[in-house]
């Protein structure tokens, strides 16, 4: 009885105390409101902390310590004096201290076109039915075609603009599922290694005429995960996808793939500039879902043609990037206030597109992203491109144009 | 008595957990939703992309893909703080006097609308959340099914802080 009082004092005390504090927490807010509303003189606080932030440094002391590279190469770890910590995640298919040489390439986009709209269709399909959107804008023909097999198995073709798609119902109802990151598979699934997995979909990959890296990202979702985080979605489609169920066929992989230039898989890290000239950065992207079916879901995002060599060139190698990324960030025009940590490095071909020409660009890009620590900050990130050949530095930021409201 | 309070703190814990499911999947629909975390934006420094959270925790992010024929898009902030030089980043439930606009691009680069949203003076619901909706409308000819889009984002020059950091989510 007396332990059984304590308890109730304590849950009690717990439940004054979340109240308490749930309420400071809400006065706090309110009075950050009345901070904001009752600023005043924000430019005198700004050149005050302009002041104070901007350390005396010169490039030449700013100095890569400790840089250190696992074994494995997939994790880079350092520190350029008390401004910039690297504990990063590390993307490189080449060694990144002589990554060798490389070239910029120039090519001409090309849209998926009518001529595509049966790239995924088999001997025997049936064409069930089908939606066409006429060109219209910056469109070209689209379709949005569905299939039927000998079987009685619905495939479903679409070809727009800058994409392709082709899914089995299965196969969409697996890629809306989306399993938490914990509750994915560590170890392989039953019916295929990850390794021969990832040749069946490079296989596949190729046989649209695409060179695809080695170099991959995968997901292994089990099929008890897959049915368990699909219980919030609308159970008539997982009906009509599954009419048995989620069975052990449902296993699935995710890959996304990458187009392989010069032996750099080649990225697409958003869609901001990193020239004047062109104001688009895309690249070739490819996701395919593989079950013991087989593949039942494949999207391949943006193409191009006509590539020619432009100029070839020995790429910097990680130490001389992060140098000059440390110099943007100490002296250049960034919001962000070191110290910050270097979390994700990549080396890899991004592309850059002008819309109007239809020019595309490839080049060997160093990607950094870079992200506050400071006790007064957010943690907010921003990605910093170097450009392997011309050592230029920019960011996100740096051809961006107001937006006009 | 105490089984009684721990069944009663069991049923409330799983009454808020299937609650919260409830309103995500209604507010939501399909994973045409993308998610964003720490965007920071700098007053006056133009509109650039937000990197959506990628599934495999990598450095560039699938943009979110219309599939509906809905002419209308919308963006909820689910954190917001701000900076003024000198002074710690403050957590608020309102964007106050600060122009935070948001655009979709179709991955051709275009505007897909000439109505973007502002979430000037927004305030935060119940649920610490502020959604705006806004149309495609008059410009649809740009959003199109089967559509993938980037997000851009802006602190205008009249903005009253000089940085803002934010969470959210996109569907277009």
């Amino acid at each position: 009885m007396r332990t059984g009082k304590v308890f109730i004092g304590w849950v009690l005390l717990c439940v004054f105390a979340c109240a308490f504090s749930s309420c400071k927490d809400g006065e706090t807010k309110i009075s950050s409101v009345q901070n904001t509303e009752n600023t005043l003189d924000v430019s005198s606080q700004e050149t005050a902390s302009a002041t104070a932030s901007a350390p005396e440094m010169r490039p030449e002391d700013l100095v890569v310590e400790n840089l250190r590279i696992n074994e494995e190469g997939t994790n880079v770890t350092g520190q350029i004096n008390d401004i910039m910590s690297i504990d990063a995640k590390l993307m490189s298919t080449v060694d990144p201290m002589a990554p060798g040489k490389a070239s910029s390439y120039t090519a001409t986009h090309r849209t998926f076109s009518t001529a595509q709209r049966t790239m995924f269709v088999q001997p025997g399909w049936t064409l069930i039915e089908s939606e066409h959107i006429p060109a219209s804008y910056q469109h070209e023909d689209e379709y949005f075609d569905v299939y039927e097999d000998s079987a009685g198995n619905q495939h479903h073709c679409i070809i727009v603009t800058d994409d392709a798609w082709y899914y089995t119902l299965r196969g969409e109802l697996i890629y809306e599922v989306e399993v938490p990151m914990e509750y994915r598979s560590q170890t392989d699934l039953s019916f295929a290694t990850e390794q021969e997995a990832f040749e069946t979909a490079k296989t596949f990959a190729e046989s649209y005429g695409y060179k695809i890296s080695d170099f991959y990202y995968v997901d292994r979702l089990p099929f008890e995960e897959l049915e368990i985080s699909s219980r919030t979605i609308d159970q008539s489609i997982i009906e009509e996808a599954l009419p048995r169920g989620w069975t052990s066929d449902q296993d699935a992989y995710i890959f996304q793939l990458f187009v392989d230039i010069d032996g750099l898989p080649m990225y697409s890290v958003g869609s901001n500039p990193l020239s004047e000239d062109h104001p688009i950065q895309t690249g070739t992207r490819i996701k395919i879902i593989l079950t013991a079916m087989g593949v039942e879901y494949a999207h391949f995002s943006f193409q191009y043609e006509n590539t020619t060599v432009q100029s070839t060139g020995e790429m910097c190698n990680i130490e001389q990037a992060l140098n000059l990324v440390s110099q943007t960030i100490i002296l250049g025009n960034t919001w962000q206030t070191p110290p910050v940590n270097v979390d994700i490095i990549s080396l890899a071909y991004l592309g850059q597109w002008e819309p109007s020409t239809g020019a595309v660009i490839l080049r060997p890009f160093w990607v950094f992203r870079i992200q506050e620590t400071g006790p007064d900050t957010q943690g907010g990130h921003m990605n910093y491109y170097v450009d392997a050949l011309s050592k230029i530095v920019t960011n996100d930021q740096s051809f961006t144009e107001p937006e006009e409201w | 008595m105490r089984k009684k309070i721990l069944a009663l703190l069991s049923v409330l814990i799983i009454l808020g957990n299937s609650m919260s499911l409830v309103s995500a999947t209604e507010a939501d629909g399909k994973s045409d939703t993308a998610y964003f975390r720490s965007e920071t934006r700098s007053r006056g420094a133009g509109s650039y992309g937000v990197q959506f959270d990628d599934p495999v925790g990598v450095q560039w992010s699938w943009n979110p893909v219309k599939w509906n024929t809905n002419t209308t898009y919308y963006v909820t902030l689910t954190k917001i703080s701000y900076r003024i030089p000198g002074v710690p980043y403050t957590f608020t439930t309102a964007v106050g006097r600060n122009d935070l606009i948001f655009r979709p691009y179709t991955s051709a680069g275009v505007k897909a609308t000439d109505y973007p949203i502002n979430f000037r003076y927004g305030i935060t619901d119940t649920s610490g959340e502020i959604r705006k909706t806004q149309s495609y409308a008059g410009v649809s000819a740009y959003a199109h099914k089967a559509q993938e889009y980037s997000l851009k984002c802006s602190l205008n020059s009249t903005s009253e802080t000089s940085l803002m950091s934010f969470d959210g989510r996109f569907t277009p």
